[in-house]
């Protein structure tokens, strides 16, 4: 229905069997676009994409995945971060482009290459014509590559010629609530909670302080601090603090 | 043995106006040559042909002639660097390529198969030659002299152009001119003035009588059309680099259209490449625009290439990036350094190395239009300090065994990590000593304390929490303890 999308095509797993289920043809589709909506920063949502990209690699492929960021943009990724979540830095590309137009043209070259197994690319909804929405989809089929485009949700009640539409919200305990917009063979407006990133802190429920420094160093923390700090380290946990680090404060002290 | 000559009837014409052929057809144009006081017609182009000018008619006669005449003195040194640039691109089709007055020959029949046959070869070297800016008509023979004179009757339209049997030569180049073989004019007025136009006329008379009267160059010449004796030649040396340039004559300002002349050079670049089974990783493009001001361009690729098609979408995206500051009057092409070229495998499934050329062509446009830092691996770093623990690498493919070792690097969930690094820390609003972050932010995990980097003057003393907003946003905040303990955003746990 509207949608440009050829029937065929293999799936990438998103690295969520949950999700993988909930999105007909068992995960993100290539070639395709798939869009991400989501007004939040930290929620887990990079989480999401990243996990299921370096999946079931050959050896001796050298598909990239190119993260194309844009200057609104104040952060990079992360090294030491993308490494504990899983990714294969050698074959993990970034390019930083000047302006929104700069950063549509080398999402689509990249997807036309047939040399990216993944191209991702997070805009601004006014910098995205429904024009340039077909011209990315054009180019993930020409060249087989799965372009995975993050929008804020405000582009939700725009139409959209992605085969996928996820909207993400923030869900209880560090998790991740999806609404599924889109999504192919099957009925939209399923929603479910993912755990996406493996924070051990994020899986204690919540509504409990966590506790993560022993009682002495609490107040020697918190000396002079406020006394907010020291109502969230007053709990009575053995410290995870190195014995290094404790040296160290007691030289301080 | 098997030649092909080409003839380039418009030489001084062409290589004055390479790559405004198109837009110089409804331009009169003449190239002059003589001295100064008596200025004469030494070509013309179709255009000022059609208005009554013809060759050796005076200039001031020409320019009455039609108004808006262009007149280009002949440039001798060009011509002959064009000669040698058409050799050059002619090297890709055979070892043996040797100059002509005004054209080349190149000795075929050992490549005669790889190119598919006499009519596809001769068809790519007219097609590649139009391509440069050059018409040019051919000949066949089993000689190059022979080959060379039916290349020249071609233009002429007189004669066949190919002849593949020795035995046939005398038949077929009975009925071109003497006057084509270019002898001195003490040779060629007097046969002229005794009817002996043709070759035919030349070999009905005894053989003796023509070496006494005209001079035994006649008759070597003859034998060497024939193939009776040999004719040696001198093959063309092929440079160590690739140089070219080309006037406009006119000024080009639209990217788009300064692309026709620059595909031009890349083509003749191509060809010379092929020739030297060389490839370039370096490439020099430097645009003129007047007396003083020129703009330069490099254009790199990890690889050696060759191909034309490649390094002119290179070029194509930087000019599209990078607007011309004033119309551009030259254009000057340069690859400083040849290397060995790796020919690609032909198979049908991609291979690995066939997905990295697509990868390296695509980062070689990215980076020719965005510029060079634009496009980058990110790779951890051995520093204690988290935004100096990452640096940004080359935009190349890593080896297997970089990759073994980032892996192996277990994933410490003691020291969490975000993904979204801040180019900069961002200070937090503290509203009653809480940390601000779209709403107050509660710690989760830490602290993490670095301290490091005393001896590099950047130091940084940090207590690093895991936070977390009223939106569930997690946060990589720490707090200075050291100077005035102030809260600083640094990541996102996305």
């Amino acid at each position: 229905m509207g949608s440009a999308l050829p029937v065929s095509g293999e799936s990438l797993p998103t690295g969520f069997s949950g999700l993988d289920r909930e999105l007909g043809g068992g995960g993100w589709m290539r070639p395709g676009l798939t869009e991400i909506l989501c007004d939040h920063t930290g929620i887990g949502e990079m989480s999401l994409l990243l996990r299921g990209l370096h999946a079931g690699r050959e050896p001796g492929d050298a598909m990239q995945v190119l993260w194309v960021t844009t200057p609104g943009q104040s952060w990079i990724p992360y090294a030491p971060g993308l490494v504990q979540a899983g990714i294969d830095l050698a074959h993990f590309a970034v390019a930083r482009a000047r302006s929104s137009e700069d950063a549509l043209w080398v999402a689509e070259q990249a997807l036309k290459s047939g040399a990216c197994r993944c191209v991702l690319l997070k805009l601004n909804d006014h910098r995205c014509s429904p024009l340039s929405l077909r011209r990315l989809l054009q180019a993930a089929i020409a060249g087989g590559t799965l372009a995975l485009l993050m929008r804020p949700l405000s582009a939700a009640a725009s139409p959209s010629p992605a085969g996928t539409r996820i909207a993400l919200h923030p869900g209880p305990s560090g998790s991740l609530r999806l609404a599924l917009l889109k999504r192919r063979g099957l009925p939209p407006g399923k929603q479910l909670h993912l755990l996406t990133r493996e924070l051990p802190c994020l899986q204690r429920p919540v509504g409990r302080v966590p506790a993560f420094a022993g009682a002495g160093q609490a107040e020697q923390m918190t000396a002079s601090s406020s006394s907010w700090l020291a109502g969230l380290l007053s709990a009575s946990r053995p410290s995870p603090v190195t014995l290094r680090e404790r040296s160290v404060d007691r030289a301080r002290r | 043995m098997l030649w092909i000559s080409l003839f380039l009837p418009e030489l001084s014409l062409q290589s004055h106006a390479r790559g405004a052929m198109a837009s110089l057809q409804e331009v009169p144009l003449v190239i002059s040559d003589g001295n100064a006081s008596r200025l004469q017609v030494y070509a013309a182009n179709a255009c000022a042909r059609a208005a009554g000018i013809a060759q050796s008619m005076p200039v001031a006669a020409a320019q009455s002639c039609v108004a808006g005449l262009l007149v280009v003195p002949r440039a001798v040194e060009k011509e002959r660097q064009t000669l040698a640039e058409i050799a050059n691109w002619l090297s890709q089709f055979s070892p043996m390529v040797c100059g002509e007055p005004a054209g080349a020959s190149l000795e075929i029949s050992t490549t005669l198969r790889l190119f598919g046959g006499i009519g596809r070869l001769a068809g790519r070297i007219r097609h590649g030659l139009v391509a440069l800016g050059y018409r040019v008509t051919l000949g066949i023979a089993p000689t190059p002299l022979a080959a060379w004179l039916l290349a020249q009757a071609a233009h002429y339209r007189r004669g066949v152009r190919m002849c593949r049997e020795p035995a046939q030569l005398e038949e077929r180049l009975a009925d071109i001119p003497v006057a084509l073989f270019a002898w001195p004019r003490e040779i060629s007025e007097p046969l002229a003035a005794l009817g002996l136009v043709k070759i035919r006329h030349l070999l009905a008379q005894p053989r003796a009588g023509i070496g006494r009267r005209f001079g035994e160059e006649v008759l070597r010449d003859l034998d060497r059309a024939m193939g009776r004796t040999g004719d040696p030649r001198e093959p063309h040396r092929l440079p160590e680099s690739f140089t070219s340039a080309t006037d406009l004559l006119f000024d080009i300002i639209d990217a788009d259209r300064l692309m026709v002349p620059i595909r031009m050079l890349l083509a003749q670049m191509e060809g010379f490449l092929r020739g030297r089974g060389a490839g370039v990783t370096e490439l020099v493009l430097e645009l003129k625009h007047n007396r003083t001001l020129r703009t330069t361009h490099r254009f790199g690729s990890r690889h050696p290439l060759r191909s034309a098609e490649q390094w002119a979408r290179l070029v194509s995206e930087r000019l599209a990036a990078h607007p011309l500051p004033d119309a551009v009057l030259a254009l000057r092409l340069d690859a400083p350094v040849l290397l060995p070229f790796q020919p690609q495998n032909e198979s049908w499934l991609p291979t690995g190395d066939e997905r990295n050329e697509k990868w390296h062509a695509l980062a070689g446009r990215i980076v020719s239009r965005l510029g060079e830092r634009s496009l980058f691996m990110v790779s951890e770093y051995s520093d204690h300090r988290p935004e100096l623990a990452w640096q940004a690498g080359e935009h190349s493919v890593a080896s297997p065994a970089r990759r073994l070792s980032t892996l192996a690097r277990a994933a410490s969930p003691a020291r969490p990590r975000p993904l979204l690094l801040l180019a900069e820390p961002q200070a937090l609003v503290t509203l009653d000593g809480a940390p601000q972050h779209h709403g107050p932010l509660s710690l989760v995990a830490g602290p993490e304390r670095i301290e490091s980097g005393w001896w590099d003057g950047r130091p940084v003393t940090r207590d690093y929490y895991v936070a977390r907003n009223p939106q569930s946003e997690i946060c990589w905040v720490f707090r200075d303890y050291r100077q005035q303990r102030r809260w600083y955003l640094h990541g996102y746990f996305a």
